[in-house]
């Protein structure tokens, strides 16, 4: 049996895939599910913290078939050098061989991974039928939150709000230019006004919580991928139910540090999308999902990914 | 190259063409071991995650006034593998350390090999006699042959031992040690492999219920015993009677449940900085238990990328 190519996939090779979103909200699903049902290996991140708020993350997971490890820095003001905070990598290995595969520009899957764990999430605590979306911050997060949500509920209505007059502006007419009604509103209004609240501030950012969890409307749902740290932590733990990507990561004795009480989780997403732990329950629950990000859903989209570009022949061969 | 919008890959092949030097990679060992010594150097133990067939690992660590982080991440196959395709196989990433930005991707067999023999040197300057003359070896794959050039670098080695289950593996790699000059033969038991050698390299594959056989008894007055393998080829509680034993990374040694089951008596990185005392007498036996930590693949991955880059070797991507 030959080797498989190893295949390298540039940031743009992977934007040309046009993968939908509603792709990787399945891969993610499917992910989580098998490791509801044990069926992966997982490890909570390695991080390594440095002074000014400079994180270096290795995030690995196994699944059935490939295994995979994200690699990247995010560095607070790497906009003096003119460079982005962050430039992730992943590298594609298989399963049984320990193999690569494939090595890849992460910065695509880093934004839609994301979006598909709030979809997962919202999926099973947001209420049915959910309408309005409300964005705080609207960068690369709450355009992949979009794509994600619209291609599970019926969206209409957008409310938004950022730091940058400008920057929400200009979200707000790519969301109306996408037939939706868009609305840019002060931060409390957004969250009282949607079915959906995202939270997506920067971290490097000194953050005040300035989001009040008590101001969601009966039947809301908030996903907090700020680490939860734009809210009043005490209304984020008030919420009904509360979950988060994985409970060894982020719960008691976890090494991630998010804006709730570890003990607060009433399940990850792994236990949710299994089943093994139960969803909404009622039409005037408020949920909340905070989260950190978990290598698991990575690894998902990378296979997507590879498996589409060796299918459509995209990408470059490297010599092993 | 351009940070933030190119890298550089680096094959097997191209690695092999940098040719760096054994003496060039024990330096960049030794001056990470230095940094990390003088807390100027940030990593983690390593993370593995062990299915049924195949272990990986995700190795990660920094080096602030050198300018390089990095991360390993390997598979080791239990047995099944593609053809000719190697039991350990995996990249190295290597990223500029103020900027995040990654610089390049590196295939990490030879490094894995590389660096981890260059901890034992490192280590050896301050544990092994001056004088070591001969070399055991248990196991003799690609660590025994990584670590015979790295010692035969540092020490007057005439006399080459080598022990393995298969004993074709023993054989061929005393005809790979005769065409390089030293005196070596095949044994068939490990015993005279350790017994009557000044200094001892052990490299059995761990595997998920190791079966230790070795006895530190065995070990000559004034011998250095390197164990590539955690210490897994060895009877943990012979160890205890070295007279010194030192690991590359105190919390690791915890993590990776290396079979020493004493307090080490510090860290390579300890004997470097001198902090940590190295052999006191000739008649002293003394030891290195270690799994090997990723700010030695990033070390040495930064200095293959930087030998690559004057020699103009690899491949520029795109980001």
């Amino acid at each position: 049996m030959a080797a498989p190519d190893l295949l390298y996939l540039s940031s743009a090779d992977v934007e040309g895939l046009a993968i939908e979103a509603k792709d990787v909200n399945e891969a993610v699903e499917r992910a989580f599910r098998a490791k509801g049902e044990g069926r992966t290996w997982t490890r909570p991140e390695l991080a390594i913290h440095l002074s000014g708020g400079r994180t270096y993350y290795a995030k690995a997971a196994v699944m059935t078939g490939y295994g995979a490890c994200k690699w990247h820095a995010h560095i607070p003001g790497n906009e003096q050098y003119g460079l982005a905070d962050l430039n992730p990598l992943i590298v594609l290995t298989e399963g049984v061989t320990g193999l690569a595969v494939a090595i890849m520009d992460a910065r695509w899957i880093s934004g839609v991974r994301t979006a598909s764990f709030t979809a997962l999430a919202a999926k099973y605590l947001a209420k049915a039928g959910a309408e309005s979306l409300g964005f705080i911050a609207c960068g690369r997060q709450a355009r992949a939150h979009l794509a994600a949500l619209r291609a599970q509920f019926p969206v209409r209505r957008v409310l938004c709000h950022s730091r940058k007059e400008a920057t929400t502006r200009r979200f707000a007419d790519e969301v109306a230019a996408q037939g939706l009604e868009a609305r840019v509103a002060p931060p409390r209004d957004v969250v009282a006004g949607s079915d959906i609240v995202v939270s997506s501030t920067p971290l490097d950012v000194q953050m005040v919580p300035f989001l009040d969890a008590d101001w969601v409307k009966p039947g809301g749902f908030v996903a907090a991928i700020d680490l939860g740290y734009s809210w009043r932590r005490e209304s984020l733990e008030r919420m009904d139910r509360v979950v988060t990507d994985d409970m060894e990561q982020n719960g008691p004795g976890g090494p991630v540090a998010l804006n709730c009480d570890p003990t607060r989780y009433d399940a990850d997403l792994g236990e949710l999308a299994a089943g093994l732990k139960a969803g909404r329950a009622g039409a005037h629950e408020r949920n909340a999902f905070v989260s950190s990000g978990f290598g698991l859903g990575d690894l998902a989209a990378a296979v997507l990914v590879y498996e589409r570009a060796r299918a459509m022949g995209a990408g470059r061969v490297l010599p092993r | 190259m351009k940070l933030g919008k190119e890298i550089l890959y680096l094959s097997d092949a191209d690695v092999l063409a940098c040719a760096l030097a054994p003496g060039a990679v024990r330096g960049a060992v030794e001056a990470m071991f230095l940094a990390k010594a003088n807390g100027e150097a940030v990593m983690k133990p390593k993370l593995g995650l062990h299915t049924k067939e195949t272990l990986f690992l995700a190795m990660v660590g920094g080096m602030e006034r050198a300018g390089f982080a990095g991360m390993k991440w390997v598979g080791v196959a239990n047995t099944i593998r593609h053809g000719n395709q190697p039991h350990i196989s995996g990249h190295v990433v290597v990223n500029d350390f103020t900027t995040g930005m990654p610089l390049a991707v590196i295939d990490a067999r030879w490094i894995t090999g590389a660096r981890t023999a260059a901890i034992t040197a490192v280590a050896a300057k301050h544990l092994a006699r001056k004088d070591s003359a001969s070399i055991g070896f248990v196991a003799c794959g690609v660590q025994g042959r990584a670590n015979l050039e790295a010692l035969a670098d540092l020490f007057p080695v005439k006399r080459v031992t080598g022990y393995s289950r298969r004993r074709e593996t023993a054989e061929a790699f005393a005809a790979w040690a005769r065409g390089r000059g030293f005196e070596a033969r095949a044994v068939g038991t490990a015993e005279e492999a350790v017994k009557d050698h000044d200094i001892v390299v052990t490299s059995v594959p761990v595997v998920p219920k190791p079966q230790p056989t070795l006895d530190a008894s065995w070990l000559a007055p004034g011998s250095f015993a390197a164990a590539v393998d955690l210490g897994f080829s060895w009877k943990g509680e012979t160890l205890t009677q070295l007279d010194r034993v030192v690991t590359d990374d105190l919390d690791q040694a915890v993590t990776e449940k290396l079979t020493y089951p004493k307090p080490y008596h510090g860290e390579v990185s300890g004997l470097v900085a001198g902090k940590t005392p190295g052999r006191q007498s000739a008649a002293e036996r003394t030891g290195l238990v270690f799994a090997g930590i990723g700010l030695a693949d990033v070390a040495v991955g930064a200095a293959v990328y930087e030998a690559a880059r004057a020699k103009g070797i690899g491949h520029v991507l795109g980001l």
